[in-house]
């Protein structure tokens, strides 16, 4: 041992702090206590902390973060099948019910089953009342939907006359569209979830 | 410490963690002269030392649950206070803003009992940086092994071996440069 370690010990002997050290320490204790709160309730995110130090459940977090990334991002790519759905239920509103082929007949899977918006007592009126501009876009979305889904695979063709008939009365089912255009959100809805059955 | 004061520690552990303030005031005194000691040589103020050591000491109070046998209370001591120090110190600035340089050397070499000798070699070791001199400071007053020092300042051995190669050659640099040709 060197005389620099010699001198460093000796530097760095023991000192003792003044002789009521102890006595203070234990009267601030108590007066600390005295001044703090009872003991309070252990909060939750403490409790929850404590519950992820423990092993088991470190794993069953981890797997339920998995669980739940997946199923993010599994929606995440179920999703551009929404829109479809609506025009289907847009086609469904103005396509007007042929008398007896879908009064009562089973709608096919994948199409909505919307509520039959209430005709107008007058369709002169209607008409009117109705904007040109409106008029050629629903002509359109039908259109299209329409050919859609004829072009899909499993799908029922529909037929040039129910799509003629869908043409005439499509004033009226506009004015329809305006007054049921809140049942539509939930016609909506329904045809999302039947949409998701059928790709199952 | 001997059997018979570990088991006493142990009852003293025991008893305090059940609310006894006397058998807590016993592991102060118990303990008072490391925790002061360790304190009092890297801040180099006694005022400041003795809050510290009392903030150690109520830390401790709170946290008895956790201590499970005495060797273990000297560890969480040493830790705590360490680290403690190793705040404070930075907090306050408390470590003089001086080079090893500006420290006056000696005018010629005395022998280890030397308290011109001591005073200079006390100064030079404010000089080193805060973990050179909580790590210097485990080793000669704690006796503590690199291993040991390790664990206490949460840093490799290897850092801790590194800081003690550094600071001691430092020092002894700067101690040759005044004892001149003499071993140090």
């Amino acid at each position: 041992m060197s005389r620099l370690d010699d001198e460093l010990k000796l530097i760095y002997g023991r000192k003792e702090p003044s002789p009521d050290f102890a006595s203070r320490v234990m009267q601030q204790i108590e007066a600390r206590q005295a001044v703090a709160p009872p003991a309070s309730k252990r909060s939750l995110w403490r409790s929850i902390l404590e519950l992820a130090q423990v092993p088991r459940l470190r794993f069953a977090a981890a797997g339920f973060a998995a669980c739940l990334f997946v199923a993010l991002v599994a929606g995440q790519y179920s999703r551009p099948a929404a829109p479809a759905a609506s025009e289907q239920t847009v086609t469904a509103l103005t396509a007007p019910p042929s008398e007896g082929a879908t009064a009562g007949a089973k709608p096919a899977e994948g199409t909505a089953v919307a509520p039959v918006a209430p005709r107008p007592a007058d369709p002169a009126k209607a008409v009117a009342t109705h904007r040109p501009g409106a008029r050629s876009n629903a002509r359109n979305i039908s259109a299209r939907s329409i050919a859609r889904s004829n072009g899909r695979a499993g799908r029922e063709p529909v037929d040039e006359k129910a799509l003629a008939e869908g043409r005439a009365a499509k004033e009226k089912v506009m004015l329809a569209l305006q007054i049921a255009s809140s049942t539509l959100n939930e016609a909506q809805r329904i045809v999302q979830g039947e949409s998701r059955r059928g790709d199952r | 410490m001997e059997k018979a004061s570990i088991e006493q520690a142990e009852e003293w552990i025991t008893r305090s963690a059940g609310g006894d303030h006397l058998a807590f005031a016993e592991i102060v005194r118990e303990h008072q002269s490391m925790v002061f000691s360790m304190a009092y040589h890297f801040l180099r103020d006694r005022g400041v030392a003795e809050e510290l050591a009392q903030e150690v000491f109520f830390h401790l109070h709170q946290n008895l649950a956790s201590i499970k046998s005495p060797a273990h209370l000297t560890f969480w001591l040493r830790k705590v206070t360490s680290h403690r120090c190793i705040d404070q110190s930075r907090r306050q600035k408390v470590r003089p803003q001086v080079s090893l340089d500006d420290v006056p050397e000696p005018a010629s070499f005395s022998p280890p009992a030397d308290p011109m000798l001591s005073q200079t070699l006390e100064r030079m070791v404010t000089t080193l940086p805060e973990k050179a001199r909580m790590v210097v400071l485990l080793r000669y007053q704690e006796d503590l092994e690199p291993a040991e020092i390790a664990e206490v300042l949460d840093m490799p051995v290897n850092t801790v071996k590194s800081h003690l190669r550094r600071s001691l050659a430092i020092l002894r640099d700067k101690l040759t440069r005044c004892l001149g040709e003499a071993q140090v």
